[in-house]
């Protein structure tokens, strides 16, 4: 089920309605479960089983962990937990990419390619998943509880476009789950207008001048790729903040608070700035369990620029799977790894830069907001050669 | 309890203005010329309405009768009007014997009942390669989909998928005018659909794009390649079956029809249209409708290739010259 869709607006409606009118308070949490087993089977019933199996699995593992105390084994059971939900999504997001791969290296059709359909919020359950077991993992969770769990997965205002949640403090909010007030209610409701208005009015609208550079061809000429880049950028901010927005407004509408993902991340002044306030469930599951573990800033300054490029382009590769999002994300590591040398080399030595004055903090959301939005061009692309069209587009007059 | 009863008196207020501003729509939206660009089944359902009781002449065609190209006022069928000539014109861009079709059967099932049909036949829309070959278009398609039969459903492609959420869109847009006449309310304030295409044109014209995509657009022989489908007429071209259909119902109604033979540039066209299989294909569309007791006016080659914007597209002056034409086959 789609947010912006009359679908959506019935059942969130009725969810709600029976929620706090009918279903007794003890039985809020068994009515989730169900209301997002619905909202998750209306897609590909078949895909239901595979979440709640996966679900299943984890909260078996996840219980496992925290039953035992050797080291060696709950490092076992963790890596098999993770190699287990990753398997999971590698093979039904990636497995076209990787054969596709395999073909291009081989110059010939060894691996058919297999024809899958992409369970719905696959990248976003799975990246619960995995926290859920490192959290254990590390004693940041000490108790799972089966129905808080179940809970936790089948959130439906979380399943189309996050933001990642995390368990510790969504669990909390459950037992019991407050009725939010009068003023909060209209809070959420005016949350959800709005997202609704970014993602129809706006985001859509934005699409049309986006063509020249999601579409690149010949009519185009150099102002059309500037403008669809502009508009691209406007775009995508406006979609997924409009779909974070409806999410965190039916979720407050639940009684629920779930992660902000968003902090005007154009007004951001450098481009670390930038990923602390976009997606920001996503870049800080990235910064906990990929960049921390490879070492975090703790490692000798190249292994820390490396370590920024690999977590980057994870995230990249976890945005789509094509190698213009892997690009895009190195785009970004790239960015992050001259920011950090910037920050801890140049900036100390020059006084003017220290400073921040109004012309030098405009300049540095100027530059940050032009590098992110040339980024965005390969993101928007099909493919690197079309990227490449519509940089030399806006380049070469 | 003050906070909750403010904030039930917001909402209440909130609906009852939307409910003012339906009524409003309803009663004062305008009619035009002709269906708008991106007409929508709600608007549609209403000029239909506005027919019911009534016996007009009502025109069922493709973008030809629309006007395509031109403002409103000077499509052909406008001019009638003005020469006082009434009619209905329901043609829309993205018609096609299909839904000349289907618009006539919603035309019946809603009580009106014409008093004389006009259409027209473009030969390039036999071709399965068209894309109204066998697809309605959208608004159509949700206003007369169910006055099909089911063998007639089988031979088109829907273009909208059949679901819970389309049925719910269905329910709000009849219920709910203003959202149902969104685009045509846009369509109507701003002319060019919205802010964002002004905004996309102006920038088209200003970085040269409008001028590369009028001379990728210019009319050229070779750019019509392959869109007459020269294969023999029979009852295997879904397109073609419809026009039986429609020359049929017609026939069972007993309501008058003139058919008429699109306006084709046979100077850009000569070398696919001036063929032996194009006159046959000609004579055969003839043959079906003249059986059915449907007038025929062969307007194919009657117009000099000056009179043409592209294939079967006229410029203001090839609409005074149709209207002319029209206007005396009609008296």
């Amino acid at each position: 089920m789609i947010f912006n869709t009359w679908l959506f607006a019935v059942f969130a409606v009725v969810t709600i309605a029976l929620y706090w009118a009918v279903v007794p308070t003890g039985l809020r949490p068994y009515y989730l479960v169900v209301a997002g087993t619905v909202f998750y089977a209306w897609a590909v019933p078949a895909y239901t089983v595979l979440i709640a199996a996966l679900a299943l699995a984890t909260f078996a593992i996840g219980t496992a962990l925290l039953r035992t105390r050797d080291p060696g084994r709950r490092r076992a059971l963790l890596i098999l937990g993770v190699v287990l939900i990753c398997a999971v999504l590698v093979f039904f997001k990636y497995t076209r990419f990787f054969a596709a791969i395999v073909n291009e290296v081989a110059s010939q059709n060894i691996l058919p390619i297999p024809q899958i359909v992409v369970p719905l919020a696959i990248s976003f359950f799975t990246f619960e998943f995995v926290h859920v077991l490192v959290d254990i993992y590390l004693g940041k969770i000490r108790r799972l509880d089966a129905l808080d769990f179940a809970v936790f997965a089948m959130f439906f205002p979380t399943l189309v476009a996050g933001p990642i949640k995390r368990f510790q403090s969504f669990a909390a909010q459950l037992r019991p789950i407050v009725a939010p007030p009068p003023e909060e209610i209209a809070l959420h409701l005016y949350r959800i207008t709005i997202g609704v208005a970014k993602k129809t009015i706006v985001a859509d609208s934005m699409s049309l001048l986006a063509q020249p550079i999601v579409t690149p061809g010949t009519p185009y000429g150099h102002l059309d790729y500037w403008v669809g880049t502009l508009a691209y950028t406007a775009k995508i901010y406006f979609d997924f903040t409009g779909y974070s927005d409806i999410a965190i407004g039916t979720a407050g509408m639940l009684g629920l608070s779930i992660p902000e993902n968003f902090e005007r991340p154009y007004w951001a002044e450098n481009i670390a700035a930038f990923w602390s306030r976009w997606h920001i469930s996503l870049s800080t599951w990235i910064r906990d369990y990929v960049f921390i573990p490879l070492g975090g800033s703790r490692r000798p300054p190249v292994v820390v620029l490396v370590n920024l490029l690999i977590a980057m382009a994870i995230s990249g590769l976890w945005h789509g799977a094509a190698w213009t999002f892997v690009v895009w994300g190195l785009w970004h590591g790239m960015g992050l790894a001259v920011h950090r040398v910037w920050a801890q080399n140049v900036v100390p030595r020059i006084p003017l830069l220290k400073s921040g004055t109004l012309g030098i903090r405009a300049a540095s959301v100027a530059t940050t907001f032009a590098f992110v939005a040339f980024g965005w061009v390969l993101f928007a692309t099909s493919s690197l050669a079309s990227a490449g069209g519509v940089y030399a587009g806006m380049l070469v007059p | 309890m003050g906070t909750l009863r403010n904030a039930l008196g917001g909402i209440c207020v909130a609906f009852l203005l939307l409910a003012v501003v339906d009524v409003a729509v309803r009663l004062g939206f305008p009619r035009s010329d002709r269906l708008n660009e991106n007409f929508s089944s709600t608007y549609l359902h209403r000029e239909i309405d506005a027919l019911r009781g009534s016996s007009p002449t009502v025109v069922l065609g493709d973008s030809a009768l629309w006007g395509y190209g031109l403002p409103a006022q000077r499509s052909a069928l406008s001019l009638l009007r003005r020469q006082g000539i009434p009619n209905e014109n329901l043609s829309y861009e993205g018609g096609s014997p299909p839904n000349t079709y289907a618009m006539l059967r919603a035309l019946l099932r809603d009580g009106v009942r014409p008093r004389l049909v006009v259409f027209n036949v473009n030969q390039k829309e036999f071709n399965p390669m068209d894309s109204a070959y066998r697809q309605l278009h959208p608004s159509v398609e949700r206003l007369a989909w169910s006055a099909l039969d089911r063998s007639e459903r089988a031979l088109l492609k829907p273009t909208q998928p059949s679901g819970s959420d389309q049925a719910l869109q269905r329910i709000v847009e009849s219920t709910w005018q203003l959202y149902g006449m969104r685009n045509d309310l846009r369509e109507w304030l701003f002319g060019d659909v919205d802010a964002v295409h002004v905004a996309q044109g102006a920038i088209e014209r200003i970085s040269g794009t409008a001028g590369r995509r009028r001379a990728a657009h210019r009319p050229t022989a070779e750019a019509f390649e392959g869109t007459y489908d020269l294969t023999p007429l029979n009852a295997s071209d879904v397109s073609f079956r419809f026009l039986a259909l429609v020359a049929d119902l017609l026939h069972r109604n007993r309501i008058p029809a003139l058919a008429i033979l699109t306006p084709t540039n046979h100077v850009l066209l000569h070398q696919y249209v001036d063929t032996p299989e194009y006159a046959a294909n000609l004579r055969a569309s003839t043959f079906l409708l003249r059986s059915r007791g449907i007038e025929v006016l062969n307007l194919d080659d009657a117009f000099p290739g000056t009179d043409f914007i592209d294939n079967d597209h006229l410029n203001a002056a090839g609409n005074v010259r149709l209207a002319k034409v029209l206007r005396s086959a009609l008296q």
